[in-house]
């Protein structure tokens, strides 16, 4: 098998361009409209033209992480002398995210019956 | 006094090739620095996002908790969280957007590291400011 950086190299840079632009909209969003009630909190949520680009965002937030932290782990434990445990580093930290992405995907399906109520 | 060594030079003629050795007899330039703080502040916001996570799904799934979570987040320790968290993400996020822009050659002759510690300082006050005020 061909292994190469290039491909986490890339996804690492286009969710980093996505970040970059969201972070600071909605910053400046949540400064304009403060949150200050749970109805306005699930209304700002589960409107379409904040809901799609966030959940676009979070997915990439998610690949982001991914190939932020399986780097640090790829450089740093071999060189200190763990690196038989690199696998298993990177198996517990996929598990995660997954657990994350589940989470999230099931906040996503209680927001959306929360907002039909 | 230790004699500061490049990280290429050889430790020794019987082992030409740079091997692992005591990180602090490296000396760093500025750049270095910025960015093993753009990991250090990575991994800090790793932890921060997931820790968020767990209040995000409080405060969806839990409407009666909105008002205590609101309460933590004007308390000491709800307040030192979220400017912890904040100042490790906003550095993240200005010194990635720099690498971002140099990697476009976009403005290089305005990315000069004590330029972004400058923008970083003067957004951290700020961002202090918001969260203790």
């Amino acid at each position: 098998m061909r292994v190469s950086g290039l491909k986490a190299y890339r996804w690492q840079r286009w969710s980093a361009w996505a970040l970059a632009v969201y972070f600071p909209t909605a910053v400046a969003y949540l400064a304009i409209q403060p949150v200050d009630s749970y109805e306005r909190f699930v209304q700002m949520l589960s409107a379409p033209w904040f809901l799609i680009p966030t959940l676009l965002v979070l997915a990439l937030l998610l690949v982001h992480m991914w190939v932020g932290v399986r780097d640090v782990l790829m450089d740093y434990l071999p060189a200190l002398g763990y690196g038989r445990w690199l696998y298993a580093a990177l198996s517990v930290w996929a598990v995660v995210l997954g657990l994350v992405a589940a989470d999230l995907l099931y906040l996503l399906a209680s927001l959306l019956s929360i907002a039909r109520l | 006094m230790a004699k500061k060594r490049l990280m290429a030079e050889p430790v020794s003629p019987e082992t030409p090739r740079p091997v692992w050795r005591e990180w602090y007899q490296f000396h760093f330039p500025l750049n270095a620095w910025l960015s093993i703080a753009h990991r250090i502040c990575g991994l800090i916001s790793v932890i921060f996002l997931l820790s968020g996570l767990v209040i995000l799904n409080v405060w969806i799934l839990s409407p009666l908790h909105f008002a205590e979570i609101v309460g933590f987040w004007q308390g000491i320790w709800g307040r030192l969280w979220l400017w912890l968290g904040l100042s490790a993400l906003l550095y993240h996020w200005l010194a990635g957007l720099r690498h971002l822009l140099m990697e476009h050659e976009i403005g290089l002759e305005f990315l000069h590291p004590s330029l972004l510690l400058k923008l970083y300082g003067i957004a951290w006050l700020l961002l202090s400011w918001e969260v203790w005020r």
